[in-house]
């Protein structure tokens, strides 16, 4: 379950580097003044939302518009300048893969760093290791640092690592395949998985049709507001991205 | 239950992040894990032909061995403390976008040092069992222990306190790290490493409670060596010690809570 109470996240338009000792120290009497003078942008603004179990929320919108801020808020890196954020159940965030790998170690050593930061024991991760190198199909690699793997092996080594993790909440920030047709193919069939397991699933996308396909919800974010379409069926008759917008802006 | 399970996670990526930082560090360079022992050994003979052979600084017995101690603690604290300005930089990608205890990053720059610590410690018990010549008799007494394991724990709860406040620092004033490398040079002749500092008694309290790293290191001292002053005896200097540095540990506790949840917006 994930719920959204009155939440704002804003961030300071900084226009010049702000962020050293000296310059804090120079301006030491005016640094607070000067600091509460910059601008303020509102990436999400307002925002009450609620997600239950099992439901699958869709959030679009045009570029810059929050939609990765509000994925971020969900996945707990970030808090709310603003209102709460309640999140019950083991967040899997795909805002990027592999982030925690380093090229200089093993497949098998980035399996264990990104497993654990994941939420995976390392019991799990020793248990399941055949697994999920299987999964991603590089066994024969597992012993091999990853600076020798293309981006392609990567991306899917942290794709199958991610899939492993059993959580209750999964948030795809527009990765939801990665890797070539055959391996995508694969990718799809555990999103159908997830699905049929119930998990509750925020996704970040631009792809209407898989929208339409898969959304119980639908939340469309624009210039800091957003709008929520409950009744998913209304979006049969929207064939693109602008129309939705004029759709949205149409009812408020 | 839940909250003992979070807990044990926690302590597994604290492990995890340490190993592999250990790993990362030693398996690029030459030498490899062999460095971890060289690097304070290195600096050693270093101090101790300037100090000990060319300017002849003093003729106290052990002098060497007391100097090789010193510069292990020092090397523990300065590569502790010196990891903990990247901690959250270095690690931008992981917090940013997992949701990760803040509190990992800067204790991972304490324990991969530490790991060090107590394996070049037993380098040190080596070389002390064999080569020194004014060992105290009675150094497995039960106040020795006591005051062993409290300067260990005295070191780390100080090396803790500096990372929480030096890798929350350095997110909001990327050039600190000049201005920590210019104390951490003053540092190591401000502190009773290289020789015994002068300090007249009246100002004892007032060094001891503003170096927090000089009275477990020279207690330390006293344990491994005789004549040494057992400045842990003197009770006042003991509980303003103890004070001073509950004070800078909640101090750095108070800017991980400030400060934890906006670094990531710094990032």
């Amino acid at each position: 379950m994930i719920k959204l109470e009155h939440v704002t996240k804003s961030y300071k338009r900084y226009v010049v580097h702000y962020n050293t000792f000296k310059s804090f120290l120079l301006n030491f009497c005016r640094y607070k003044k000067e600091t509460e003078k910059i601008d303020v942008l509102n990436a999400v603004y307002d925002m009450s939302l609620n997600i239950k179990q099992s439901e699958i929320l869709c959030v679009t919108g045009p570029n810059g518009a929050g939609k990765s801020t509000l994925a971020k808020l969900v996945a707990g890196t970030i808090v709310p300048s603003e209102g709460r954020v309640i999140v019950s159940g083991l967040v899997v965030p795909f805002l990027e893969l592999g982030v925690a790998f380093s090229n200089e170690l093993t497949a098998l050593d980035n399996l264990y760093l990104n497993g654990t930061l994941l939420g995976l024991s390392l019991r799990f991760l020793r248990k399941h290791k055949c697994e999920i190198f299987d999964f991603a199909e590089i066994s024969d690699f597992m012993h091999t640092p990853l600076k020798y793997y293309s981006s392609g092996m990567q991306l899917r080594l942290a794709f199958s690592i991610a899939m492993h993790a059993k959580g209750d909440i999964y948030i795809f920030d527009e990765i939801l395949a990665v890797g070539d047709a055959s391996f995508q193919k694969k990718c799809f069939r555990s999103f159908d998985n997830l699905l049929a397991q119930k998990k509750t699933i925020v996704i970040v996308s631009h792809d209407l049709d898989f929208i339409k396909k898969h959304a119980t919800q639908v939340l469309v974010m624009s210039s800091g507001k957003h709008h929520i379409i409950e009744d998913v069926s209304i979006l049969k008759n929207i064939s693109n991205m602008e129309n939705l917008l004029n759709y949205c802006s149409k009812i408020e | 239950m839940l909250l003992n399970k979070k807990m044990y996670h926690n302590l597994e990526t604290l492990c995890v992040l340490s190993f592999m930082d250990l790993k990362l560090k030693y398996q690029s360079s030459f030498l490899g894990f062999l460095w971890s022992f060289v690097k304070p050994l290195l600096q050693f003979l270093v101090y101790f032909s300037i100090f000990g052979l060319i300017l002849k600084i003093t003729t106290e017995q052990d002098y060497a061995l007391k100097l090789f101690y010193g510069v292990l603690i020092w090397a523990w604290f300065s590569e502790a403390t010196g990891l903990s300005l990247n901690a959250y930089i270095g690690k931008r990608s992981i917090i940013s976008k997992i949701r990760t205890n803040k509190l990992l990053p800067p204790l991972a720059a304490y324990l991969t040092p530490t790991i060090n610590y107590c394996l070049n410690f037993i380098i040190f018990i080596l070389a002390y069992i064999f080569f020194a010549k004014s060992k105290p008799e009675s150094i497995f007494a039960i106040i020795n222990v006591v005051v062993f394991v409290g300067s260990f724990v005295a070191i780390s709860l100080f090396i803790i306190a500096i990372n929480l406040i030096l890798a929350n620092l350095n997110v909001f004033y990327r050039d600190f790290q000049p201005v920590w490398e210019l104390i951490l040079t003053y540092g190591v002749f401000l502190t009773p490493i290289i020789y015994r500092l002068p300090i007249p008694k009246q100002y004892q309290t007032l060094y001891y409670c503003t170096n927090l790293l000089a009275f477990p290191l020279q207690s330390l001292k006293s344990i491994f060596f005789e004549n040494q002053d057992k400045i842990y005896c003197n009770g006042r200097l003991l509980i303003c010690y103890t004070i001073s540095l509950s004070v800078l540990f909640l101090f750095s506790l108070y800017i991980y809570k400030r400060f934890k949840d906006k670094i990531v917006d710094f990032l």
